[in-house]
């Protein structure tokens, strides 16, 4: 039962490696919460979005927001590892995100109802360390 | 230069329902000399249990994560407090992140003030910390006060720190409350791990580590601390001269003015077993040592009690049975008296106990109530009576006057005809027969004639 916050514009420091060890970028995961779990009034858009994930479990989309580490010191790179490529989502995602803040993923034996399935956005989910889209189920 | 506060409570109703996504969301937002808040509030039974990473913030911005007084731990491990508020709690799964709870990561001036933190260990992790800081530019401070830190399943991980200090170019770190981060036959876990930079290490209660205060490197000054339990040394490394007036369990508390080898933990705490560090009684009449006096840094404790002269060592002022001497700047002014007796009554209880007397305009409200002696009302007042008055006044009427003025009218010029009215009795008669008009001249004349 879970909900991505994802950052829904870019955060900027002037500084290359700070702008790139600590903001914030488009389509990073911030937080993966429960589907229960209250939001706060600017987790919003444009500021957020959300993609609630219904029938999966918290723990199984947790990766997501996970930072990117330096495999040789252990230092965090990037803000993020995984980036869902913004700019090039479907019109119609971003159509919806815009008119409603949020899509629904259908995945798993979920049966409700549902914008897309995760087959269909999987692949927008890039690994920045790797390069290589998801293509694993959830 | 503007504050800029918003509110984080995982219980819902607030800006953010995460310290992390508070972060997320206010990191680029404001200008270099800004203050930007994270009032941390708690109004249900969730915790935050995302872990939290303060880095790319806009040069100058100052963020200070805040947990609102009614929200606050009082000293102690206890999920709510006295008043049944639930207490801001930071509860994260660790994993394999070298992160730890909060993460400070290259941002100067932050300030963490009054969190509750309760890293969980799930894994061999290292370095990972309840606090970790890692600050490499110069111009700034890094504050930790009045936190309670407690490691859980600390066995599990390899060697982890209750605050690291991985670089900083200038810490201060005072009022702390920090605990097992105890790993059997671990040389790196530490309560307070000091690397590079400045450190100012002030009245912090560490207990059940491998080591308490650890200088890695770098400048530690070490005042009023009370480090106990410690399996390894209480106090390792080289302190700065300047240190002094620390307590610990073996022999290695710095300074001149010092007390070592203090082991009857129960003698000292209220509960510590279960995470009470209250002390039973002055640290002087316990160990017998007070501590600096450091008011000119700060003047109350970690559960917000005002410290008093002598400082005890350690996170918390001790206090006398029956009373607690609050700082209200720290726990909100006093209630608005609201005319109720009562309620009065309660405030001059509190002055007559261990309350300091209360200042401004609380004495002034006393005093009004024990008195009874209002002054005399002015202005306002006398116009009232005039208005009630008025209002209550019969409206007198135009009548009245007239009735008297004719009864007046009347009987004088009655008196003066009546003798003659028998005898002009019918003449009037016969005149009214007669159909004559009867006024005033005509009847003199019937008279006359």
């Amino acid at each position: 039962m879970a909900q991505l916050l994802i950052k829904a514009v870019d955060a900027t420091n002037p500084d290359p490696d700070t702008d790139r060890r600590g903001c914030y970028k488009s389509g990073m995961i911030v937080e993966v919460r429960e589907d229960t779990s209250p939001r706060g009034t600017l987790e919003k858009w444009p500021a957020f979005a959300w993609i609630t994930v219904p029938g999966i479990p918290a723990d199984t989309v947790r990766k997501y927001m996970q930072p990117e580490l330096s495999a040789l010191t252990g230092e965090v790179t990037r803000r993020r590892r995984w980036q869902i490529r913004w700019s090039e989502l479907p019109v119609g995602v971003r159509n919806k995100f815009q008119a409603t803040g949020q899509i629904t993923i259908k995945a798993g034996g979920y049966l409700g109802a549902y914008d897309y399935t995760w087959a269909q956005v999987r692949g927008y989910f890039r690994d920045l360390q790797t390069g290589i889209d998801e293509a694993n189920d959830l | 230069m503007a504050t800029y506060t918003k509110t984080i409570d995982p219980n819902g109703g607030s800006n953010y329902a995460s310290l992390n996504a508070w972060e997320a969301g206010e990191q680029s937002l404001y200008s270099s000399g800004d203050i930007a808040i994270a009032d941390c509030k708690r109004t249900g039974a969730t915790k935050d249990t995302t872990a939290v990473t303060v880095a790319g913030w806009t040069a100058g911005v100052i963020p200070k994560i805040i947990v609102n007084a009614a929200h606050r731990h009082e000293g102690k491990w206890a999920d709510q407090r006295g008043d049944g508020n639930y207490v801001y709690t930071l509860a994260t799964d660790i994993g394999t992140s070298t992160s730890g709870s909060l993460y400070i990561n290259n941002v100067l001036n932050v300030s963490v003030d009054g969190l509750r933190i309760a890293p969980n260990y799930t894994a061999a992790v290292s370095d990972s910390a309840g606090i970790r800081v890692d600050v490499y530019s110069a111009g700034g401070n890094t504050d930790i006060s009045n936190c309670v830190i407690r490691a859980f399943n600390a066995a599990t991980a390899a060697h982890i720190q209750g605050i690291r200090f991985q670089s900083s170019v200038v810490a201060r770190v005072w009022n702390n409350v920090i605990y097992d981060f105890y790993k059997s036959g671990s040389a790196y876990t530490k309560g307070l791990n000091c690397r590079t930079g400045t450190h100012y290490v002030y009245n912090n209660t560490i207990y059940n580590c491998n080591y308490g205060v650890f200088r890695e490197s770098g400048t530690v000054i070490a005042k009023n601390n009370g480090v106990f339990s410690c399996a390894t040394a209480c106090f390792s490394g080289s302190m700065d001269a300047a240190s002094d007036y620390n307590i610990s369990s073996d022999a290695t508390a710095p300074g001149t003015n010092k007390a070592t080898g203090k082991t009857a933990y129960t003698d000292y705490f209220v509960d510590p077993a279960n995470g009470d560090f209250h002390l039973k009684n002055t640290s002087l009449a316990l160990f017998g040592l007070s501590g600096a006096d450091l008011s000119g840094t700060f003047t109350t404790d970690a559960a917000g009690v005002t410290r008093t002269l002598p400082f005890d060592i350690g996170a918390l002022q001790y206090v006398a049975a029956g009373g607690t001497t609050y700082d209200q700047s720290v726990l909100g002014s006093f209630p608005a008296p609201s005319g109720n007796i009562s309620s009065i009554v309660a405030f001059s209880q509190s002055t007559t106990g261990d309350f300091p007397a209360p200042s401004g305009s609380i004495v002034k409200l006393i005093g009004k109530a024990v008195s009874g002696s209002s002054p005399a009302p002015s202005g306002v007042p006398s116009k009232l009576i005039t208005v009630t008055r008025t209002g209550t006044m019969p409206a007198p009427s135009g009548s009245l006057q007239e009735a008297v003025t004719f009864r007046q009218a009347v009987t004088g010029i009655m008196g003066s005809i009546s003798a003659v009215i028998s005898t002009v009795l019918n003449p009037i008669i016969e005149a009214s027969t007669n159909k004559i008009k009867i006024i005033g001249s005509a009847f003199r004349r019937i008279i006359g004639g």
